[in-house]
């Protein structure tokens, strides 16, 4: 079994069973909301599954940073290279934000406060995707950046810089881009590339310092 | 497996800015043997878990090469499997049970044993189905060296480990670790402030003052190099003007008598010459010489023995 594949499996069993977990009991007292407003019959209620994206980001931002300040130099002090903590750490990030994308389109589509279907199911795809992509990259970077430069300089520059791809990815609705949010989409989907590649880059060459 | 021999050339490391830098390590060239047991001495801030993280891969060094078994250890998978350090801080994960962090050893590190970490465990107390953060800061340290030992490493790199374990449990340890390398022979290298602990391990010296290398040098050829004459006041005056003033490391007046302990090289004639004066010619304990060896005030004692050379005179 490759480094890469064994740090993979740590960091996926982490964030994955939390996104689990929150998507589990998300579900579960949307079911309880969705049934109390129709019993209310206040027809103003807006689609709740859609209102989760950006709170799903977010909740994937905080599992990523906590992911890289955790577990980046126990596991290179195990034995494993700081490019494979980097592509394990990547891949867990695309998979969780894959899977995510399915299960918010699955839910989008059992919503039945949604009414436009065919535009429905491709913001939920593209969007959903930027956002959480977005959310998890930008998790990464700040985890990156707090570990290589702590309270430094350069933590001051890195640490904003890390919340873009989040932010492109929550703008990429409808609501805030107009008919322009396919576009948003996927210029935010290319930012959180730039950024996997410069967290790529802030890693690998990272120093692995004791703990105070 | 045997073990990694390692080289370093003209290495310094610095921290800092470029208008407020510190010197980690300053032109330090060394070449450590394999198969063998290293100590690693110096005092506080003189550069040893730096010199130990750049060996060990975790970090660049500012100028100079290190090299292990003949490759760079920065990012090498290879040698990032094989080279096993740990600190005093442990570097495990904590949210995780000892077990998880056996088997994650086991899965990086091909030549883990599993079954001794596990023996390991059980011979000094540290139940494996606890989180690590359920551990005492003691307990913690014991099994992080331990899953160090179990790691079997061509090349393992000790530092301060044993700060945070309990005397018995240092012995324990420092047992463990002597029966385990004659039956499995690699590169150890030990770095610790406990010498007199240590000593009995060592086979090889590495000394560093002042961020730079003193001496590299076998643990038997460095305690022939001290010795310290007793005898006449009078006696001992001669046999100083035999050494170089800066090797005198100390000297000490009581009476008639008179003491020197000397870092340097005795020759025949001079040792002849103490015996036919009737003077009494002692090995210095490895802890004192450490300390000499280490002092940045060693040149400075030497203006102080000569300045009691003259106040004895007059």
């Amino acid at each position: 079994m490759s480094a890469t594949t064994v740090v993979f499996r740590r960091i996926f069993r982490l964030i994955g069973s939390y996104t689990l977990g929150l998507w589990a009991g998300g579900t579960a007292a949307m079911l309880v909301v969705l049934s109390l407003s129709d019993a209310l019959s206040t027809s103003q209620f807006a689609s709740l599954v859609s209102l989760t994206r950006g709170s799903i980001a977010g909740f994937q931002l905080a599992l990523s940073l906590l992911a890289v300040t955790f577990f980046f130099a126990p596991l290179v002090m195990a034995g494993a290279t700081r490019r494979a903590v980097v592509r394990a750490s990547l891949l867990t990030v695309a998979v969780i934000a894959v899977a995510n994308t399915a299960v918010f389109t699955a839910l989008l589509a059992l919503d039945p406060r949604v009414l436009d279907d065919a535009g429905t199911a491709g913001f939920a795809l593209l969007g959903g995707l930027a956002c959480f992509l977005g959310g998890g990259v930008s998790g990464l970077l700040l985890g990156a950046s707090l570990s290589r430069w702590g309270k430094s300089r350069n933590s001051w520059l890195a640490v904003p810089l890390g919340f873009v791809p989040l932010l492109s990815g929550l703008l990429a609705t409808p609501e805030y881009a107009g008919e322009a949010w396919p576009i948003v989409a996927c210029v935010s989907l290319v930012i959180s590339l730039t950024g996997m590649l410069a967290y790529n880059t802030i890693l690998t060459n990272s120093p692995i310092p004791k703990k105070k | 497996m045997t073990g990694f021999s390692i080289s370093t050339q003209d290495l310094g490391v610095s921290y800092g800015t470029k208008y407020n830098s510190a010197t980690g390590l300053a032109d330090l060239s060394l070449t450590l043997q394999p198969d063998t047991i290293h100590g690693l001495l110096g005092r506080n801030g003189t550069g040893k878990s730096t010199l130990l993280s750049v060996i060990a891969g975790l970090q660049r060094p500012t100028y100079g090469t290190v090299t292990v078994d003949g490759e760079n250890p920065f990012e090498s998978e290879r040698l990032a499997q094989s080279i096993c350090l740990v600190r005093e801080s442990g570097d495990l994960l904590l949210d995780q049970k000892v077990s998880s962090n056996i088997r994650l050893a086991a899965d990086l590190r091909p030549t883990f044993d599993q079954a001794y970490a596990h023996e390991l465990m059980d011979g000094f107390g540290i139940d494996a189905t606890k989180k690590m953060m359920r551990l005492s800061l003691g307990q913690r340290a014991t099994a992080a060296a331990l899953i160090g030992l179990a790691t079997r490493a061509p090349l393992t790199l000790l530092d301060e480990v044993y700060i945070g374990m309990d005397s018995p449990t240092r012995r324990h340890f420092y047992d463990e670790l002597l029966r385990d390398f004659v039956e499995h022979p690699r590169t150890i290298v030990l770095s610790s402030h406990l010498i007199d602990e240590t000593e009995r391990m060592l086979e090889n010296v590495v000394l560093l003052r002042n961020n730079r290398l003193l001496l590299n040098e076998n643990i038997d050829s460095l305690r022939e190099r001290a010795s310290t004459f007793s005898g006449p006041r009078i006696a001992i005056d001669e046999i100083a003007q035999r050494f170089d003033r800066a090797s005198i490391v100390t000297r000490k007046n009581l009476g008639g008598t008179s003491s020197i302990t000397v870092i340097a090289r005795v020759d025949l004639e001079t040792s002849m010459r103490a015996n036919q004066m009737g003077l009494t010619r002692e090995q210095v304990p490895f802890d004192l010489l450490f300390e000499h060896l280490t002092d940045r005030r060693t040149v400075v004692e030497a203006s102080v023995v000569e300045a009691t050379q003259q106040g004895s005179e007059s």
